[in-house]
């Protein structure tokens, strides 16, 4: 430490020893008996300053822009040495300062800490907590994920709502009417510089009047205390409890014990939550594989603003309760909800000082503490309510699991391929994983089925004598297409449901349901047919090879030879062995060079030559009425340049055939 | 007074808990991008050894992906290199990176010096220093052959290194 010389020095030239004794040392009067009580401002101060310090940290690596700002955070997550610690400790201690001034100002109430002269003290404080929900408010969406992304739709979109100026204010916030670049530039100013700058501001005001309150309070004591001076409190005088103590040491203690406290459950909530917070995740229910195990998941996916990638927007927990209330009043009546409210609420607070003047000071401060604990015990039930139905909603653990999983692709394509100047969007958008299932179920599953469902885990519902019922596929189920199990079970029985079984509900469906191949199964498959279970596994194994799947094992020389016998009928062996004349061999409607040595056949069905691989399937969405596809039977409707773009096409057909980047190839 | 002292204990601990609390994850936030840096060495075929023309240095540029942080680019150039074919065939490669405080050198054809127009760096053809500011000579990058479909193909080992200093070290 110094020597008393050089503290004496810098002392003559700056005077900083009145400084903190005029900060610290003084003899305030504290109460009594609620030491413990008035801590809760001094833990909010050093909140603060932990919130400036992570803050900073954060702003190291942060990148406000719409391509960077999801990258910087992962970054930070996933790159920088305890960045997961400093951005939780952020994160989380944001929320803490909320729950930490909700006490204060109920501690402040209980003991009319707002009563003359101490009106504009409780006022600041307000303010204080204002600005604490607004830094919130606006750090929230910095991430620019789903979450963020969307909650702030909602929140600039009730600005809007507010009469005559919300329209203005709204592009203001937002830099125009939609979201973009000029949105994150403003929320970062307003996070890290507008409202800092302002608690700082209002933080100076609040000390400054408690110092003079204080102040005042020890002169009365001082004076009452002085026998010279003709000076006598009332008994029932408040200042009669207080004694006078420097800040520093008594309070300081105190003061630390309760932020580290705070502290302490924010770390373990840091480290016990993220296992917690994902609960509800059932991947399983939309046979969704994650990319990585749930602990491992920071970040929700990021924002993509054409909402192709499902999200469902929630309000933080504070605000939860305007959100419910939303929905239980009339349309008309819901400006008054998101836009006035709030207000009358701030209203409520701001007047408490002025009960005592109607009501007394005993019952004045009873109806404040009445309306402070009334009113949070009925936002915390609405609050409550609004989660539990959330929770309970039928399809909420399945979109939860989605929404997740989405989350875990991201991050782990984030890992693996780093974030493409483009923006973290495109990872999603150009993923086949991704995508496929959104595609399929806009596109495919108006007929067809994935698994039975339409490919993103949802059942695809119709509207039947007035209610929501599962709907009844028109066309088979896609899931496995191509490959050799699939074709097998095609094979044994085509009418099934899951193959033509529901075409004859469309127009000319009956043609192909009751077609051939129905008649070439009944004739030849069976306990009574010509063909063994082999025989159908075997030409099953044999057309499944023209999609060359990512996983197919190749065939065995015996497999081969029978798969290729049944399809061109050469040398064809019945069941007991003997090499017999077999009429329904495929090559007779079918083409497929593979199968069919003498390449004789083909034409009246579709063609298998590649069959289920990228350019058949391509070809065939694009025209399944082509000469070498269904021709003039085809009943499904082709998808065009204009209804599936060159892209979408791509993706759907690398994600029916289960290619996309898995983790597991990296091994 | 002995509770006073007792507080004044307390606040110190409490206090130090609190700023370790932030002071640990401070600075491994900050000194973690001291990791950062320079990839590992790669190797990038950058011509044929048969269109070299002998005694006179091109530069060719080095393409490949950069990742920056969190963004990863597609490919573009990420630095250039010198390449000189002596007459007896044998190839040298000079980092285009001027080793006084990384400006790129480029070559001066009539005057046959390689210079660095920033702070007037002159080296000779073998790199070594001519006059200026920078401590030590061009740095010279690995080179080999490879034979790529029938024909010979040069290979530079790229490279960065530390700029303002005599010794050639590594980036990273």
């Amino acid at each position: 430490m110094l020597s008393e010389k050089t503290k004496q020095w810098i002392d003559e030239r700056t005077g900083y020893k009145n400084f903190f004794h005029a900060i610290f040392l003084l003899n305030f009067p504290t109460k009594r008996r609620s030491r413990w009580q008035n801590i809760w401002g001094g833990a909010l101060v050093l909140l603060m300053l932990l919130e400036i310090v992570t803050g900073t940290l954060l702003m190291t690596v942060y990148s406000p822009s719409e391509a960077a700002a999801w990258g910087s955070v992962h970054y930070i997550e996933t790159q920088v040495d305890l960045g997961w610690f400093v951005r939780g400790l952020h994160h989380y201690v944001a929320h803490m300062m909320i729950v930490a001034v909700i006490i204060h100002i109920f501690l402040v109430i209980i003991s009319a800490g707002y009563r003359k002269p101490k009106e504009f003290i409780y006022w600041t404080s307000l303010l204080i907590g204002g600005v604490i929900v607004g830094l919130t408010i606006t750090g929230n969406p910095l991430p620019w994920d789903q979450k963020g992304y969307w909650s702030y739709q909602i929140e600039t979109g009730i600005a809007g709502t507010m009469p005559v100026i919300g329209s203005s204010l709204r592009s203001i916030i937002v830099g125009g009417s939609e979201f973009g670049n000029l949105t994150l530039t403003r929320l970062y100013t307003i996070h890290v510089i507008v409202l800092p700058v302002l608690a700082i501001l209002l933080f100076t005001i609040h000390m400054a009047l408690v110092r003079r309150d204080r102040l005042r309070t020890m002169k009365i004591k001082e004076a009452a205390d002085d026998p010279e001076i003709d000076f006598e409190l009332d008994d029932d005088d408040p200042v009669k409890d207080e004694i006078t103590q420097p800040y520093w040491p008594y309070q300081t203690t105190r003061t630390l014990v309760l932020t580290l406290i705070l502290i302490g459950i924010v770390i373990l909530q840091m480290v016990v939550y993220p296992t917690l917070k994902n609960q509800h995740v059932a991947p399983e229910l939309a046979e969704w594989e994650m990319d990585m195990p749930l602990s491992e998941i920071k970040l929700e996916a990021p924002a993509v603003s054409d909402s192709s990638i499902p999200f469902i927007a929630r309000p933080e927990w504070f605000v939860r309760f305007l959100f419910e209330l939303r929905h239980m009043v009339p349309k008309e009546l819901e400006v008054l909800v998101t836009a006035v409210l709030p207000g009358v609420l701030l209203a409520i607070l701001i007047m408490v000082p002025f009960y005592e003047k109607f009501f007394g000071e005993k019952w004045g401060q009873r109806l404040a503490i009445a309306v402070y604990v009334g009113g949070l015990v009925i936002i915390s039930g609405i609050s409550w309510y609004s989660v539990k139905t959330e929770r309970s909603a039928p399809d909420y653990a399945l979109k939860r699991s989605q929404e997740i999983a989405y989350a875990a692709r991201a991050s782990w394509l984030a890992k693996e391929n780093g974030v493409p100047p483009e923006g973290p969007a495109s990872l999603l958008r150009n993923d086949p994983k991704s995508m496929g299932p959104l595609i399929f179920a806009r596109h495919c599953g108006v007929c067809h089925t994935w698994n039975g469902h339409d490919g993103t885990g949802l059942n695809i519902m119709e509207m039947k004598d007035g209610k929501k019922v599962k709907a009844t596929p028109r066309a088979s189920d896609l899931a496995g297409f191509a490959s050799k199990e699939w074709i097998a079970e095609f094979l044994t029985d085509p009418t099934a449901p899951k193959f033509f079984g529901h075409l004859g509900s469309s127009k000319g469906g009956d043609a192909i349901l009751h077609g051939d191949m129905s008649d070439w199964a009944d004739s030849y498959v069976g306990p009574e047919g010509v063909l063994s279970k082999e025989d159908i596994e075997a030409v099953s194994a044999l057309i499944a090879r023209e999609a060359k799947h990512r996983n197919a094992e190749p065939l065995s020389e015996a497999v081969m030879k029978r798969g290729v016998s049944v399809f061109s009928g050469i040398d064809f062996k019945d069941k007991s062995g003997k090499v017999v004349d077999f009429d329904g061999y495929c090559a007779q409607c079918h083409a497929m060079k593979a199968g069919d040595p003498e390449e004789e056949g083909g034409g009246a069905a579709p063609d298998l030559n590649g069959y289920g691989s990228d350019k058949w399937l391509s070809d065939f969405i694009r025209n399944p009425g082509a000469e070498h596809f269904y021709s003039d039977k085809n009943i499904m409707p082709a998808f065009e340049e204009s209804k599936l773009s060159q892209h979408d096409l791509n993706l759907l057909v690398n994600w029916m055939r289960g290619e996309w980047r898995r983790p597991e190839e990296e091994k | 007074m002995r509770r006073r002292k007792f507080l004044k204990y307390c606040t110190g601990v409490l206090g130090a808990v609190y700023a370790t609390v932030l002071a640990v994850p401070g600075l491994g936030f900050l000194l973690s991008t001291l990791k950062r840096g320079q990839l590992k060495e790669q190797k990038y075929q950058l011509a044929k050894l048969d269109d070299l023309e002998p005694g006179v240095p091109q530069r060719f540029s080095i393409i490949d992906q950069r990742v920056d942080a969190w963004t990863k680019y597609p490919s573009g150039p990420i630095g250039s290199v010198w390449l000189t074919k002596a007459q007896d065939g044998t190839i040298t490669a000079f980092s285009s990176t001027c080793p006084h405080l990384g400006c790129v050198i480029d070559y001066v054809p009539g005057d046959e010096e390689f210079f660095c127009p920033c702070h007037a760096a002159t080296f000779q053809p073998d790199g070594g220093t001519v006059s200026g500011p920078q401590l030590r000579g061009m740095d010279e990058l690995k080179t080999s052959l490879k034979k790529v479909r029938g024909e010979q193909w040069v290979e530079v080992e790229y490279q960065k290194f530390e700029p303002g200093i005599a010794e050639k070290k590594a980036l990273g």
